[in-house]
């Protein structure tokens, strides 16, 4: 079932060779088109131009670094205020859940009608990681079986002892996961701050060799950014091995449910629907104690007026938002699982495929961009494909690991009644998967909303964030925050939806 | 509060009753409005040092009635006390040991260091020499820097009942902790608990599923029904200690485990589940 060591290196090696020979193939030959390089050319640029890509990388890094860092705190924070005060536990994840669905590009002319041009780049990585470091803090102090808990109850600990010597040393290893796969992530935020007004930097190169047509340098900086995000992304998963050595296993990849349970999903959608008024009645304040004009940002009662002034304008684009997200969606959902059932059958597959696996996720998602729309061309169908590039490798992951992961003793039963290979995939391993497969889908549904939107900022030809980009050209200010609203409000019910989904299937499947 | 010697410290309440549950009914919501009554009309006593064992089909409540003296749950209605007072109190003075069916350990600290745990949320100096002697009773000298992931599970449960030795509890509460081991490894623990327990007869209330361990360790056996569970039959279980394995060959003992099966086997109540 697991094959040596020796056979998986040797599998990987292979994968990877692979994968570079094709890559070198594809751009010697133009089989993707001018627009797809060789990697000897893109690595050549970087040798042409170190200084410059070094001068870039150096500011990037340390912008990334601070919001990685501050972001970090802030989660961890945040995580233990919602522990050591229950009763706010559900508004901190719900109003979480809602900041981190409002678009970065909707908050980059506001940081830059403010004055804070130099810093969007650093509050950028600062919102990619919270949440990712939050929903793992969250999950790691939650962990811990009941009866280490009771040890601590018997002996009339309090809520400080508790927490220090029971909940921490238990959060550590889901703390470690969350900052390894939060490390991308602020590259990915600090390349798109970077594009709101920076002068230098690796995003203002990507963004003006995209521009430009310098098709090698494009794809030069996007190796560095990758090169760097995996670097950073490698070296935690050390940390993470020799953590996981000190602490114990780690559990929890699915993240926290702060809503339903024994709650009652009304009760619970009430909770979640006051933090949104909020958050709503906070903007408007805002708007008003401080007296900002609408060029910068306009107050919720402009907004709506915008859009309720407007409805076919918003359907059209609101359609063109979703047919890409939920198409992008479908699509990753769709090759993911059904990669992840060929590898689960076929050990060669898996081991020929995991470097690219292992290497994927730790490729910033805005990267992504400039390069898809260089060689799909400025149009929708890239925005498609970046979303189904993004919702392809998570579900991939946890398909392929549901798929592994059955009943204890249920291949027994099925092996005892003689049943083939080909049936017990059917009968028992597709279905001991579903729940995985829709943790994946929940973990990326709004991900692929967020990645849409900023694709269709940067080139797309329709949808909410096309119609936000030619609003603010023409400072229509109210319109363009209208298309943000409803693109937040998607992204959150996705989100729920999702989550709803997966809650059944953890009940229904598992 | 000093628990060098709790056996002077804190004598039973005058009538020699160390746990005490009247009319105790515990419900638990399931789903919505959908309730759960897993005791109801429970009644035990448990006199200071006797060694009291509770056994019952599945799901019965049995833990549920440990946990409530343990104060870790509420009672519904009923009283439930430890010492005449609610059990927060003797809790709060650490004077409760609990081990429970999975080892509880933490897995990041050594066999010291989860041994000596206890006194750490106590927020007491560590005990070196108490912690270094429970070992020892335990038979893990040697291994006191092992972490539990390369302990077996019978030594896992070792660590687990030293640990919750080493305060000195003036009441152990005992869930099933031998539950997940193998008969032989079970069997050798269950004599070495005897010993442990017979140098000073702590309190101590054990739940288990084996009729055979609980003959071999308890002054008395309360036998438990289906839910919603209360006690069914209490005797007192004769034989001579210190026990040996050979006390389960004599007939007495087949005779009294005879009884208590059947006593388990009891159809549950024509209006339980």
């Amino acid at each position: 079932m697991k094959g040596s060591a020796a056979s998986r290196i040797a599998l990987g090696t292979v994968g990877a060779v692979c994968f570079l020979v094709l890559w070198e193939a594809a751009g010697r030959n133009c089989w993707l088109g001018r627009t797809f390089p060789p990697l000897t050319d893109a690595i050549a640029e970087i040798g042409r131009q170190d200084d410059v890509i070094q001068r870039a990388a150096i500011a990037t890094l340390e912008r990334a670094a601070w919001g990685y860092l501050i972001g970090a705190g802030l989660a961890v924070g945040l995580a233990v205020f919602a522990l050591l005060l229950p009763r706010f536990a559900q508004a901190t994840y719900t109003g979480s859940i809602v900041v981190h669905a409002i678009p970065a590009i909707a908050l980059g002319p506001v940081i830059n009608a403010l004055g804070f041009t130099r810093y969007s780049p650093a509050l950028f990585a600062l919102m990619f990681v919270y949440f990712t470091i939050l929903v793992a803090a969250g999950a790691g102090f939650n962990s811990g079986s009941q009866s280490t808990h009771d040890v601590f109850s018997v002996l009339g600990s309090s809520k400080v002892t508790r927490f220090r010597l029971l909940q921490v040393p238990n959060a550590i290893p889901n703390l470690i996961d969350g900052l390894r796969v939060a490390a991308p992530a602020a590259v990915s935020g600090a390349v798109l701050g970077e594009w709101f007004g920076s002068e230098r930097g690796l995003g203002v190169l990507l963004l003006n060799s995209m521009r430009n047509f310098r098709i090698e340098q494009l794809w030069a900086v996007a190796v560095v950014l990758v090169v760097l995000a995996g670097g950073a992304y490698l070296i935690l998963g050390v940390v993470e091995r020799v953590v996981e050595e000190i602490f114990g296993r780690v559990i929890a990849v699915g993240g926290v449910h702060h809503n339903g349970g024994d709650r009652g999903w009304i009760r619970s959608l009430a909770s979640q629907l006051w933090v949104v008024a909020l958050l709503i009645v906070g903007w408007w304040l805002w708007i008003v104690v401080e007296d900002v004009p609408e060029l910068v940002a306009p107050s919720p009662s402009e907004t709506l007026r915008a859009v309720v002034d407007n409805p076919g304008l918003y359907a059209e684009h609101t359609l063109a938002t979703l047919l890409s997200a939920i198409g992008g969606l479908s699509i990753g959902l769709v090759l993911g699982a059904t990669l992840a059932l060929l590898s689960s059958i076929s050990l060669g597959l898996r081991n020929t495929l995991s470097p690219i696996v292992v290497i994927m996720p730790t490729v910033p998602i805005v990267v992504l961009i400039p390069v898809v729309a260089r060689l799909f061309g400025f149009s929708q169908l890239t925005v498609l494909v970046i979303a189904a590039v993004i919702a392809f490798f998570p579900v991939y992951v946890f398909t392929l690991s549901g798929l592994r992961a059955r009943p204890p003793g249920a291949d027994g039963v099925y092996s005892a009644l003689g049943s083939s290979g080909w049936r017990r995939l059917v009968l028992l391993a597709i279905p001991s998967a579903v729940p995985n497969v829709l943790t994946g889908v929940r973990i990326t549904a709004s991900t692929v909303f967020l990645a849409a939107l900023t694709a269709e900022w940067l080139m797309g030809t329709k949808g909410l964030g096309f119609l936000f980009s030619t609003s603010r050209a023409a400072f229509e200010n109210s319109e363009a925050w209208g298309a943000i609203v409803i693109a937040v409000v998607f992204a959150v019910v996705t989100y729920q939806l999702a989550s709803v989904l997966e809650r059944w299937g953890r009940e229904r499947w598992s | 509060m000093n628990v060098a010697d709790p056996g002077t410290d804190r004598a039973p309440a005058p009538d020699g009753c160390a746990i005490e549950l009247r009319g105790v009914v515990k419900t638990y919501e399931v789903r919505r409005g959908e309730l759960l009554v897993a005791l109801e009309g429970f009644e035990l006593r448990v006199g200071g040092g006797e060694f009291v064992v509770l056994i019952g089909p599945s799901g019965c409540g049995k833990s549920t009635a440990l946990r409530l003296m343990a104060g870790l749950e509420a009672a519904g209605s009923g009283s439930v006390t430890v010492f005449g007072d609610p059990p927060d109190r003797t809790v709060r003075a650490g004077g409760i040991g609990m081990a429970f069916q999975d080892h509880a350990l933490m897995p990041w600290l050594s066999v010291a260091g989860n041994v000596g745990l206890p006194f750490r949320i106590r927020g007491e100096p560590r005990n070196e020499a108490k912690v270094a002697e429970l070992i020892e009773l335990v038979g893990l000298t040697g291994f006191e820097r092992a972490r539990p992931k390369h302990l077996s599970g019978g030594m896992r449960q070792r660590v687990s009942i030293a640990r919750t030795l080493v305060l000195d509890p003036e009441v152990l509460l005992l869930d099933e902790p031998f539950g997940a081991l193998d008969a032989v490894t079970r069997r050798s623990l269950n004599l070495e608990l005897q010993h442990l327990w017979a140098r000073r007869r702590i309190t101590t209330v054990l739940v288990t599923h084996s009729v055979e361990e609980a003959l071999l360790l308890g002054d008395r056996v309360a036998v438990m029904s289906q839910r919603p569970g209360r006690i069914v039959l209490d005797v007192e279980v004769p034989f001579e200690r210190p026990r040996h394995r050979e006390v389960s060959q004599t007939v007495e003992f087949k005779q009294l485990h005879d009884e208590l099966v059947e006593a388990l086997d009891e159809p549950a109540p024509p209006d339980g589940p």
